[in-house]
């Protein structure tokens, strides 16, 4: 393919990714209550969503259980990487890391039915913390997935033998050498789960309880009576809040380089 | 826990004065299916520098992982000094380890590295500092204290590895390959220097190298490993001048490793005949093993081999034979010569001269006197062996 052509592949490329963003974004500026046609520029829909009592509800509930759902899979996260990283052969190891990946594998709709009869089953009542805890387990394969990969990459640095050797016992050591210096993984970890639990519906849907309403369902129930500017105007402001978490989450994960022993064997 | 000075003194009085640092009895290990040690014993007598020479792969980081505690034997038992350590975790220890990619903590800087041990220990801050200064004069690190790892060259990185290690005060010192990777003329430089700090410190040095002419410039006594076993054990000069095996012959120094036939053997001396071709009468010495009747490896040193334009003639008794100049090798000050000696050997046959005894190049075909004496020709183990 020519260099040009290339260019104009990108260009489409790009424009298909983020057009609808675009429109969506301009639109959250429209002086008019349907969407179709430009009115004139306006602020009053930003406004609007401020004194939505409703809406911010649901933002402080959304964003309660992303940090609860984020530190709980970040700990868990910590504790199952520190065993497959450490033991590098104990029985079933494959069969337990396969299992700890199977959320991302599972269909969300048959992980929030699959729940929704668990809780139903063991008269749980759904709460808070019902939603809190489905949200840990939906996120933890991604705090697993960035921890472990740094775990493994300390194992071969010797760093942690090396504290041992030095005279330090194994909690020691962990405290002053494993966890330090997987300390990025484990932000980066956070970070994911709580976008994952922030953004999350489909389970959700299933398993919230009668007075849990967050941000995506909130926003789902407004959708009932068409695309308002107001959504629009709220969909921006997550998406600054996205890009910023995905910053955050770049500037965590390029974290203090560590050398592993690739002396001869 | 590292042992006490009282725990240290009160083990060394009831084991005698002569009594060994460490011991490894019968060490038995492999990983899966592959068997890296069996019944595996060796000594380490305190403040010795020990060094264990031999290829890659076979077994010298396993023993040291072993007696640092990384590693659980399958038999066998270490014990340090006096006391059976072979289930105890690296931290219970009184041993300290130099890796060989120095894993430094990449966290700390370079005071901070080197103080780890004494912060696990305990040490107040006033004794910290201290130890920790003596330390980094020691190894030269002045003035490097609040760089971090990754502020540091090849050479600053071992000498804080080394300092690490040190700081703590431990009976004995593991190295594995510590200079593998600096340059030749630094390593040279920390061959003195890891010497002159290991005899002031009065630590024992357990080193590991491949390098045979570190291990010779370094050690009180080298171990030489050949898959897993000694193949021997002696001081340099012994390792050097006696070699028992072709294995020793070859990997600690150069040698002509040729075949012969014993024709006789007397308490005194033992007849043989080189690759079919030379009869020599050598001295039977005590540590070569008495050969029996039938064919052993023999092996003569290329420097001891002297090359003559003409027939030399002194009297003192030698092997002396016109050969053919096959090839002629200049390495500046001195010259490896290639010789036709035996015309049956597959093997090469050279010889190491001075340059400065040499009269310009050989060219490849000229005749030549190659001369050596029979106490040059080292005997070695029989023949069938391979
Ligand atoms: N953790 C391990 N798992 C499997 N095999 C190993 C392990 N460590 C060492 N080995 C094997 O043991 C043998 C000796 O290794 P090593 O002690 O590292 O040799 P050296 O240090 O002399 O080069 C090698 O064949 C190596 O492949
Ligand atoms: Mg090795």
């Amino acid at each position: 393919m020519s260099r040009r052509a290339l260019r104009i592949y990108g260009v489409f490329f790009y424009l298909f990714l983020y057009f609808p963003l675009l429109v969506m974004f301009a639109f959250s500026f429209n002086n008019a209550s349907r969407n179709v046609v430009w009115r004139g520029f306006t602020f009053k829909w930003y406004a609007r969503l401020l004194h939505d009592t409703e809406l911010l509800w649901a933002l402080a509930t959304s964003l309660k259980l992303a940090v609860a759902a984020a530190a709980v899979a970040s700990f868990l996260g910590l504790l199952a990487s520190y065993v497959l990283a450490r033991h590098r052969r104990f029985r079933g190891r494959g069969f337990y890391a396969g299992l700890f990946n199977l959320p991302l594998m599972i269909p969300e709709i048959v992980m929030g039915v699959g729940l929704l009869s668990f809780f139903a089953k063991a008269r749980i009542p759904l709460t808070f913390w019902t939603l809190a805890a489905s949200h840990a387990l939906i996120a933890l394969p991604y705090t697993i997935g960035t921890i472990r990969g740094r775990l493994l990459l300390l194992k071969d640095s010797r760093l942690e033998e090396a504290a041992m050797d030095l005279g330090a016992t194994e909690w020691a050591t962990f405290l002053k050498v494993t966890l330090p210096l997987a300390w990025p993984s484990i932000v980066a970890g956070a970070l994911l789960a709580f976008t994952v639990s922030f953004e999350d519906f489909v389970t959700t849907f299933f398993v919230a309880g009668v007075g849990v309403v967050t941000m995506p369902i909130k926003i789902y129930s407004m959708m009932k009576f068409g695309v308002t500017p107001e959504i629009n105007a709220l969909a921006v402001c997550l998406l600054i809040f996205a890009a910023l978490a995905l910053g955050l989450n770049q500037l965590s994960s390029s974290g203090r380089a560590i050398e592993s022993d690739a002396g001869p064997a | 826990m590292p042992l006490t000075t009282e725990e240290k003194a009160a083990s060394k009085a009831s084991e005698g004065a002569l009594a060994p640092l460490l011991e490894l009895r019968g060490i038995s290990k492999s990983f899966g299916r592959a068997d890296v040690l069996s019944d595996f014993s060796l000594s380490v007598n305190p403040a010795e520098f020990l060094t264990l020479v031999g290829p890659s792969g076979c077994g010298k980081t396993t023993i040291l992982r072993l007696i640092a505690g990384f590693e659980k034997p399958q038999a066998g038992r270490i014990i340090l000094a006096g006391r059976d350590v072979t289930d105890l975790p690296p931290y219970r220890r009184d041993i300290h380890t130099v890796f060989q990619s120095y894993a430094l903590f990449p966290h700390y800087d370079v005071f901070e590295n080197v103080a780890f041990s004494l912060r696990i220990r305990g040490l107040d801050e006033e004794g910290i500092r201290e130890r920790v200064t003596e330390v980094l004069a020691l190894a030269k690190l002045s003035g490097l204290e609040r760089r971090k790892p990754d502020q540091l060259s090849g050479g600053q990185m071992q000498r804080v590895a080394l300092a690490r290690s040190l700081a703590g005060r431990p009976s004995l010192l593991l190295l594995d390959e510590p200079l593998g990777a600096l340059d030749l003329k630094l390593r040279r430089e920390m061959q003195m220097e890891l010497k002159n700090i290991q005899r002031r410190l009065d630590i024992a040095f357990i080193y590991v190298t491949h390098d045979q002419e570190e291990a010779t410039t370094m050690s009180d006594r080298i171990v030489v490993l050949n898959r897993g076993q000694i193949e021997q054990l002696g001081e340099p000069r012994e390792i050097y001048e006696k070699p028992r095996t072709s294995f020793v012959a070859s990997f600690m120094g150069a040698a002509n490793v040729l075949e012969a036939r014993v024709l006789s053997s007397s308490a005194s001396s033992i007849e043989i005949k080189i690759e079919d071709e030379i009869d020599c009468a050598v001295p039977n010495s005590d540590s070569a093993p008495v050969a029996p009747a039938g064919r052993v490896y023999v092996a003569i040193r290329p420097e001891r081999v002297a090359i003559h334009a003409q027939r030399p003639d002194d009297r003192t008794p030698a092997i002396l034979k016109r050969v053919q100049v096959k090839e002629h090798v200049f390495l500046g000050h001195s010259s490896q010569v290639y010789l036709k000696l035996f015309e049956k050997s597959p093997r090469p046959f050279w010889a190491l001269c001075r340059s400065s005894q040499m009269n310009g190049a050989l060219a490849p075909g000229q005749w030549v006197w190659a001369q050596f004496k029979p106490e040059d020709v080292l005997v070695l183990e029989p023949a069938e062996r391979r």
